[in-house]
């Protein structure tokens, strides 16, 4: 694809493919200014704003998994390839941390009915991520994890199953 | 992180000065709403209107203050915005939390 000049991106429904890297410190400093790189570009390709701010959440959660989980906290490399078009977009994340197994997390939420004192304080995360987002895939394959997120456009809600 | 505070009456109001509460906040934040309204203040009202985004660490740090509140004292969330209204419907914590529509209702309530 002939790189565009900036001009010619903004509001463009032709297809994109775009790839961010990025190496998280032990801190995870850097994953909301990656987030919002990532979003600045999908919104010139012609995002509509309801799905970018679900993009934008889903990929912070996901990224603030590999950097609490598959590093430990340690740091470690990230990549991001986003790709599609305004009306139907994913983006996949790569990792080198420590991969899951069986089953994705996050099928229910926390129990929010016991009381104030059992209220959960974490465990939303994978949730919201397949609340978000329209599908997920994962794999954990030789040390390389790929999560791909899928966004239909502009459904700002998740289709029915 | 940056938390300005202001007393008026029983009521301690917190103001989240800052565009985003996320992993990278939700320790500090833990730590400056418990500095700020200690043990003894029996209402809070937290002004999240600088907040333009919230993740789940950042919605887990709302939880701890609101844990830390109690069921005796009463915590109050304003100027929420749309993102952050998201976060907390997808994830059913509106149901948990006193949302209300502006300040002044909540220092009338």
């Amino acid at each position: 694809m002939a790189k565009k000049r900036p001009a010619d991106v903004v509001k463009d429904d032709r297809a994109f493919r775009e790839s961010f890297v990025c190496e998280l410190g032990p801190a995870g400093a850097e994953i909301g200014p990656l987030v919002d790189r990532i979003c600045t570009r999908l919104a010139e390709h012609g995002i509509d704003a309801a799905r970018l701010d679900d993009a934008c959440l889903a990929l912070t959660e996901a990224i603030n998994n590999v950097h609490e989980h598959a590093y430990g906290g340690e740091g470690g490399p990230v990549s991001v390839a986003a790709e599609g078009r305004s009306g139907r977009f994913s983006l996949t994340l790569r990792d080198r941390g420590t991969g899951m197994k069986g089953i994705l997390p996050g099928e229910r939420l926390p129990s929010c009915d016991a009381g104030l004192e059992t209220l959960p304080e974490g465990g939303f995360g994978w949730f919201m991520i397949r609340q978000l987002a329209d599908s997920v895939e994962y794999s954990s394959k030789s040390g390389r994890n790929t999560l791909r997120l899928v966004f239909a456009n502009p459904a700002s809600q998740r289709d029915p199953p | 992180m940056q938390l300005n505070h202001e007393r008026k009456g029983d009521t301690v109001i917190v103001t989240v000065a800052e565009p985003r509460l996320d992993a990278s906040m939700a320790v500090a934040f833990k730590e400056g709403f418990r500095r700020i309204v200690g043990p003894d203040v029996p209402h809070a009202v937290l002004d999240l209107s600088n907040v333009e985004f919230l993740d789940s660490s950042g919605l887990g740090a709302l939880v701890t203050a609101l844990k830390y509140m109690g069921g005796e004292r009463r915590l109050d969330l304003v100027g929420l915005q749309p993102l952050v209204e998201k976060v907390l419907a997808l994830t059913r914590m509106d149901k948990v939390f006193s949302i209300r529509s502006s300040l002044d209702e909540a220092l009338g309530a």
